[in-house]
């Protein structure tokens, strides 16, 4: 088995293995629960029905992609926090770590991503039956789906990208928790031409959230895919120049 | 290949203005322990670091097998590394570690289980390493210096933490390691313990003061490693002044 393959095996069982994993992937799903109760959409479904109720809920679980980023970063920023970022310098080379970590953060983004649109599905039936409204969907879930689970990927890889850049776990939560949330969302609401093009509208926008202004999700996936070269672009160019020492 | 295991030639690091190390020359053949000495802050692990690839030099080289560790193919199946600086994750079991590295330098499933016992921590694999002591750390860091069963051993401090019982069974340790076949680099504080075990000794103060055999520098016994270590440095000391 050759260098690559095995790093991102070991890598894998790193990122499945201690304490965090529980809590960190927990906000796949308490991330789209504080939108929609902190934004009060859940008070508005008693005015719609069933099918409008679930067009407007189910696409807000794409908001866990915050969490697949995060977890992303910490696939990195735990070696710094506990100093063992070194050790996996000697056994793979710089190229061969920085990869693995990448491809293990889309492939955890991914999984995440499953898990937490199969669980949004239940939070929103259950939500929508407190609310006296029952959980429709049809074809239309197919690529809501989908642009879930692509954003879920690429949002951990542009993580794991800023993870290289920043090293420091506690620094990641602002930039990757934090600043969305005081930043973005707002500008979400009112200054949607610019921020559509932003990472967080442009997930926005792949998962099909109910807003006008939002690209489509074909465009939205574009423009996450070029804010996810520039994070890995970044965050190897940040290891390249560390590594120089 | 190489009859050489390592080989420092002008080895020369410098943090800002600062040589840390400074033309550092010297080799160590296969199948040897090479004790390096040296007080604190004279350069060892700066050498050792930029041996292993995790500094570079700002002149000459330092190889492994000839090579500079980045041109390694498969780096932890040829050198196996414990220093300070190298931790472990608190929340994850010894044996997780293990099994996270055995997994990367491809060694069979087998492999974690094998070096729990090599180093003796079969009971507390299980435990996470933050119920671990200094010494369990210590000896779990040995571990995974040798998981993928490397030509050569770079240990920095190994000793350091270790009580009088784990300072014998390090003794036996690298002595069994060297049986093996594998060479050994080590660096460390406990002269007479070094002196029990090392086939060559290296004695550094940013500089090289001595490199050779143990017996050459002891006169094959007439003097103790601490004695002539001592000297060598005080002399380094008095030299400047």
């Amino acid at each position: 088995m050759s260098v690559p393959v095995r790093q991102i095996r070991a890598d894998v069982l790193k990122a499945l293995s201690g304490p965090t994993l529980l809590t960190l992937s927990s906000l796949v799903i308490v991330v789209p629960l504080l939108i929609v109760f902190m934004s009060g959409l859940v008070d508005g479904l008693a005015f719609v029905g069933s099918a409008e109720a679930t067009r407007t809920l189910l696409p807000i679980g794409v908001a866990g992609s915050l969490g697949c980023a995060f977890y992303g970063s910490y696939l990195v920023t735990r070696d710094d926090y506990y100093r063992g970022m070194e050790r996996a310098f000697l056994m793979a080379s710089p190229r061969t770590v920085f990869t693995s970590r990448v491809v293990v953060a889309a492939l955890i983004g991914l999984a995440f991503s499953t898990a937490g649109f199969l669980l949004w599905t239940v939070a929103t039936a259950a939500m929508l039956r407190s609310h006296d409204r029952e959980l429709r969907i049809g074809a239309e879930v197919l690529p809501l789906a989908m642009g879930n689970l692509f954003a879920g990927a690429l949002a951990a890889a542009i993580g794991c990208g800023i993870g290289w850049v920043v090293r420091n776990y506690y620094v990641a939560v602002v930039v990757l928790l934090i600043l969305p949330a005081i930043i973005a969302a707002p500008m979400l609401a009112r200054l949607r031409d610019v921020e559509r093009f932003l990472p967080v509208g442009a997930v926005a926008g792949l998962g099909g959230v109910k807003m006008d202004g939002l690209l489509a999700p074909a465009g939205a996936g574009l423009v996450l895919a070029g804010w996810t070269v520039l994070a890995l672009a970044a965050g190897w160019f940040a290891l390249r120049r560390r590594r120089q020492v | 290949m190489s009859a050489e295991a390592v080989a420092f030639h002008r080895f020369t690091k410098a943090f800002g203005g600062r040589k840390a190390v400074d033309d550092l020359t010297l080799s160590c053949e296969r199948g040897k322990i090479l004790g390096m000495l040296g007080p604190n802050g004279a350069g060892k692990s700066t050498a050792m670091r930029g041996l292993v690839g995790l500094l570079r030099p700002t002149s000459g080289t330092a190889t492994v097998f000839g090579r500079h560790f980045a041109e390694l193919r498969d780096p932890a199946r040829t050198v196996g590394v414990h220093m300070d600086g190298l931790g472990f994750e608190a929340g994850i079991s010894g044996r997780r570690h293990l099994q996270i590295l055995s997994m990367a330098a491809g060694m069979p499933k087998s492999r974690p289980d094998q070096l729990l016992e090599i180093v003796g921590l079969e009971q507390e694999g299980r435990k996470r390493v933050k119920q671990y002591s200094t010494g369990m750390r210590q000896r779990l860091g040995l571990a995974a210096a040798l998981v993928g069963d490397p030509e050569l051993l770079v240990l920095d401090e190994p000793a350091n933490g270790l009580d009088p019982e784990g300072i014998h069974w390090l003794r036996r340790f690298l002595r069994k390691e060297r049986d093996a076949g594998r060479t050994i680099v080590v660096s460390s504080h406990q002269l007479g313990e070094l002196e029990q075990i090392v086939d060559d000794i290296a004695v550094i103060k940013r500089s090289l003061l001595y490199v050779g055999s143990l017996d050459g520098l002891t006169g094959s016994g007439t003097h103790t490693l601490e004695d002539r270590y001592l000297e060598l440095v005080v002399d380094t000391m008095r030299g400047k002044g």
